[in-house]
């Protein structure tokens, strides 16, 4: 993300800095696939991302670039949609949501597809919320174990155990799968 | 680790969706008014604000600054206008005149007159001339006044001593009277100030009727309302040893002046 950044009387002002186009096209599809990751339907996704960039552009008076990153001040953002959400919602992700495929493929390999996503969908909803957070900020935003500690308060270290044992209860989960 | 399958799930947002969602966020925000209030909360703007408040107490206080206030001990009635009236007057004939004139003594012999003891400022500003006279005193006189001319017309320094003690015929007793200033003065034109580290009332300013010089016209009482000039002179108020002192300055004068020509009386 590209910034200018201006010291004004000891303090930044973000609508001077954050080059806001650059930033969306940058965190745009990482802010969306968090959601998407957790909640699994794309319309969902795209009405939380949507709040979560709203927000953003209202508080960016707020955000202190001295105090937090970009990235952190944004997926704390959307951290607190996605809580706030399944808080209300208490939202389930969909058994039967199988992507549309765009681009043509053959019918066998389609259906091989659509069933792994729908398998993986099933695992991450099985997931204890945290660990399907941590998932959705690893695979879903691309964001590092570092960035993803400092968001969840967790160690560092911590944040790789978990998503080290989840990505291997995932992973057994989809070979025995494929096997039967 | 491998998660290569874990990016599977991986979706790129439709391009109408982020299409609507950035026009819709890159319009110009409206903020809200703690949002304003905390983007406009400056130092410099705070400065302001406090400045701005203490103008709009000021404003109030001079609006509602009215009636009788005690400064320092001593009463100071305030008017936002003062109401007097004009008397119509007969013209006085020349030898009549010289008939009224009052008789003038020296101070050392007021001194001797007057049934109060008073004293005279020593130290003058530069430009003055004391007039050793005290005029149209007796012994039951309570007022007296001493003047110091100035070089111009009316810039002269004006001293009126008041005599507070009085004789209370029900009780057989004297007593002392509340020390007041003469006549009303204006809204927010008076302060505490110290006279020989007692307290005293400086004012700046008197009613325009003075430099407006109002003639009688007719032969009816004639109602003026008269404004208060701030920067038509300078007064200080004081009591020391049961008599009240009256310093008037119009030109050339300044509070600091005035003040050390109080502190100058012996």
């Amino acid at each position: 993300m590209k910034t200018r950044t201006r010291v004004l009387k000891g303090t930044y002002t973000l609508a001077e800095e954050i080059d806001w186009e650059a930033a969306y096209k940058e965190f745009l599809p990482r802010v969306y696939n968090f959601f998407y990751y957790q909640v699994n339907d794309e319309l969902l996704a795209e009405d939380l991302t949507a709040v979560t960039f709203e927000k953003a552009w209202r508080g960016q008076a707020r955000f202190r670039r001295d105090l937090s990153a970009f990235s952190t001040w944004l997926f704390t953002i959307a951290r607190n949609v996605a809580t706030d959400h399944f808080r209300r919602k208490k939202h389930d992700i969909p058994l039967e949501a199988v992507r549309e495929q765009a681009d043509p493929v053959p019918l066998e390999e389609t259906v091989q597809r659509n069933q792994d996503f729908a398998q993986l969908s099933f695992s991450l909803s099985q997931l204890p919320a945290r660990e399907r957070e941590l998932i959705a900020f690893k695979y879903g935003a691309g964001l590092n174990n570092r960035e993803i500690a400092r968001l969840t308060r967790l160690s560092e270290s911590n944040v790789g155990t978990i998503l080290n044992r989840t990505v291997e209860k995932l992973r057994m989960e989809m070979e025995v799968n494929h096997e039967r | 680790m491998n998660d290569e399958f874990l990016t599977k799930l991986h979706k790129v947002p439709r391009p109408e969706f982020a299409d609507a969602l950035y026009k819709r966020i890159s319009r110009p925000s409206q903020p809200g008014f703690a949002q304003m209030l905390e983007q406009r909360l400056t130092f410099r703007n705070s400065v302001i604000m406090i400045a701005l408040l203490f103008v709009v107490a000021a404003c109030v206080y001079a609006v509602t600054d009215r009636g009788w206030r005690k400064v320092g001990g001593i009463w100071v009635q305030v008017e936002r206008t003062y109401k007097l009236t004009l008397e119509p007057s007969t013209p006085v004939p020349a030898e009549e005149l010289e008939a009224q004139e009052m008789d003038c003594v020296t101070v050392e012999e007021a001194k001797e007159i007057l049934r109060f003891d008073f004293r005279v400022p020593a130290w003058v500003p530069e430009g003055f001339r004391f007039e050793d006279k005290i005029c149209g005193i007796d012994s039951t006189s309570d007022f007296a006044g001493l003047y110091w001319a100035g070089a111009q017309e009316r810039s002269g320094i004006q001293l009126m001593l008041q005599n507070l003690k009085w004789f209370d015929m029900a009780s057989q007793e004297y007593k002392v009277g509340e020390p007041t200033i003469w006549g009303p003065v204006g809204q927010c034109s008076y302060k505490e100030v110290q006279v020989n580290g007692q307290p005293a009332v400086l004012v700046r300013g008197e009613w325009d009727y003075m430099q407006r010089g109002f003639a009688p016209s007719g032969n009816a009482p004639q109602e003026i309302e008269s404004e208060w000039d701030s920067k038509a002179g300078l007064q200080l108020h004081w009591e020391d040893g049961d008599v009240m002192y009256h310093l008037y300055a119009w030109q050339n004068v300044s509070a600091e002046d005035l003040i050390r020509m109080a502190e100058s009386a012996r």
